[in-house]
């Protein structure tokens, strides 16, 4: 039987683990399809949970025997598997092996060791060159920039940036949770919390420069959120606004076209003010408005590029490199659960405030503004404005939300990255007052 | 007069909600290390956390609004300037 599970390692690691090992492994083949499945559907967002989905089934599927790495050689120790009978006593024991993959070691430190796991698991370059160190993260947001109209905004900024600030309720109120009751430092609440963002880029960012032991966790748990964002708030929305409500109409001022130039001017002077204010959030914002400035200044080989090859290129690596950290292992921390709490808290907050902020203006401009358009201000370009835009279309045929939803969205994102400047800047000085 | 009251049972997950959070909070009291370093601020009073939260939530407002403003003036000035030269 040995010989069997020597063979064919995947299935000799799971006759070897515990049962709650296995247990673990299996729920995530089952989640990993039920991404996949769920991705194919339309439910959650395809490009990023299919190449998750498949990611996190090949990772936990295909477990093998390592040797344990050497802390101090650039290298594993060779040891059997099984200590040979007629081993004399005064023989040294054999190490273990450890159980591992060949996709990608998220947890070595060691300069040695790592240059050892970027030959050896096919991943890790990616991981190490890209991921770690946020290359990914700027490089979507050069190509939301890219996709963005910030013209949306300019037309309606008040309005927009009013609905932005309430649909931050959950990067507010969470911290304080996250502190106060799950006994979280200020670094790991502030990064949790940016989860009711509904910016991936700027979870990602933000724990990297606060909360950089939880990093994987918190980033697989962000992402696989705000995936569920796309199936998750119809519901919400429909509990919270009710349908005579939901169909109103919005009367809207004529505006005047915003020209290309002073979407160019806004971001280019968006650009200074904000690199000055948090400089340590100045590689996100910078990409954010350089791909908004690529599109204005209609720099067609740059829009094909960006638009094409470098968002969808990022955002496959992304998904896969999401699946492929969700192994068991990794997962299966008990910091994991209170992750898992927190964030969809954040996110149900986000998307209450944001709704609650529709309400306020619903309120305001005498009952001729439709309160969903709220729920576009928890970012996620452009997912939400989506959300919301179909959701009107169900209950009041041929109105067109988009306008507002889009400068809500946008004001979002900008909103987003201020938060994480503020959080970024600020955390350390309160840390270092409490101490 | 027909007061009615519903009996029916609350949705699975609002059942579960109750003694989840119970079982987090109790696994967290019983956790006797902290998971960094800078955690000490974990046992930071509740009121100075709000207060720091606060701090966080008036910088974003009062930059947000800032930016708005921003936008506002920009767009004005580059209309007053664009019907100028139409003028002109």
């Amino acid at each position: 039987m040995n010989t069997f599970y020597e063979i064919f390692q995947g299935i000799g690691t799971f006759a070897d683990s515990t049962f709650l090992s296995i247990l673990a492994r299996l729920s995530l083949l089952i989640l990993g399809g039920l991404l996949v499945y769920l991705g194919k559907k339309g439910t959650l967002e395809p490009l990023l949970m299919i190449p998750m989905g498949l990611g996190m089934i090949a990772v936990n599927a295909g477990m093998l025997y390592l040797d344990p790495i050497s802390s101090t050689k650039s290298e594993r120790l060779p040891t059997p598997i099984v200590a040979p009978a007629n081993a004399p006593d005064s023989a040294p024991a054999a190490q273990p092996r450890v159980m591992g993959n060949m996709m990608v070691e998220p947890l070595v430190k060691d300069n040695d060791n790592l240059m050892y796991f970027m030959g050896l698991d096919f991943l890790q370059p990616i991981y190490t060159f890209t991921f770690s160190n946020g290359l990914i993260a700027c490089l979507v947001f050069l190509g939301i920039g890219v996709l963005l109209d910030v013209g949306f905004l300019l037309a309606r900024p008040f309005e927009s940036m009013f609905l932005a600030l309430c649909a931050e309720l959950g990067t507010i109120a969470t911290f304080p949770i996250a502190v106060g009751l799950f006994g979280m430092s200020y670094g790991e609440a502030a990064s949790v919390s940016m989860i009711g963002g509904a910016d991936g880029p700027m979870v990602m960012f933000t724990t990297l420069k606060l909360a950089p032991h939880l990093f994987v966790p918190i980033t697989v748990v962000g992402y696989l959120y705000l995936g569920l964002t796309y199936g998750g708030y119809p519901y919400m929305m429909k509990l919270l606004v009710p349908k005579e409500i939901r169909a109103t109409r919005t009367v809207r001022r004529p505006t005047r076209n915003i020209s290309s130039g002073e979407k160019l001017a806004f971001a280019v002077i968006s650009c200074i003010a904000l690199c000055l204010l948090f400089p340590m959030a100045s590689p996100l914002l910078l990409c954010l408005f350089l791909g908004v400035s690529v599109r204005e200044a209609e720099l067609t080989p740059f829009i094909k590029l960006i638009d094409g090859t470098i968002l969808y290129g990022a955002t496959l690596f992304l998904g896969l490199m999401l699946g492929v950290l969700c192994s068991a292992d990794v997962i299966f921390n008990p910091v994991v659960v209170k992750l898992l709490v927190l964030g969809v808290t954040s996110l149900v907050l986000s998307g209450i405030g944001g709704i609650m902020g529709g309400y306020v203006l619903y309120f305001l401009k005498g009952r001729q503004y439709n309160p969903l358009i709220g729920i576009a201000a928890v970012s996620c370009v452009p997912t939400t404005a989506k959300v919301a835009q179909k959701m009107v279309q169900d209950d009041a045929p041929g109105e067109i939300i988009l306008p507002e939803a889009l400068g809500a969205n946008i004001s979002g994102v900008i909103t987003s990255a201020i938060l994480c400047g503020v959080y970024v800047a600020l955390v350390p000085l309160f840390q270092s007052v409490a101490k | 007069m027909n007061c009615s009251v519903s009996r029916r049972r609350p949705p699975v997950l609002a059942r579960l909600a109750g003694p989840l959070l119970v079982l987090l909070l109790c696994s967290n009291a019983s956790a006797s290390t902290p998971s960094d370093a800078s955690a000490t601020t974990a046992t930071a009073p509740m009121l100075a956390v709000l207060w720091h939260a606060g701090i966080v939530y008036a910088i974003a407002i009062a930059i947000s609004f800032a930016t708005a403003l921003m936008i506002k003036l920009l767009t004005v000035f580059l209309a007053f300037r664009g019907a100028e030269t139409e003028k002109a």
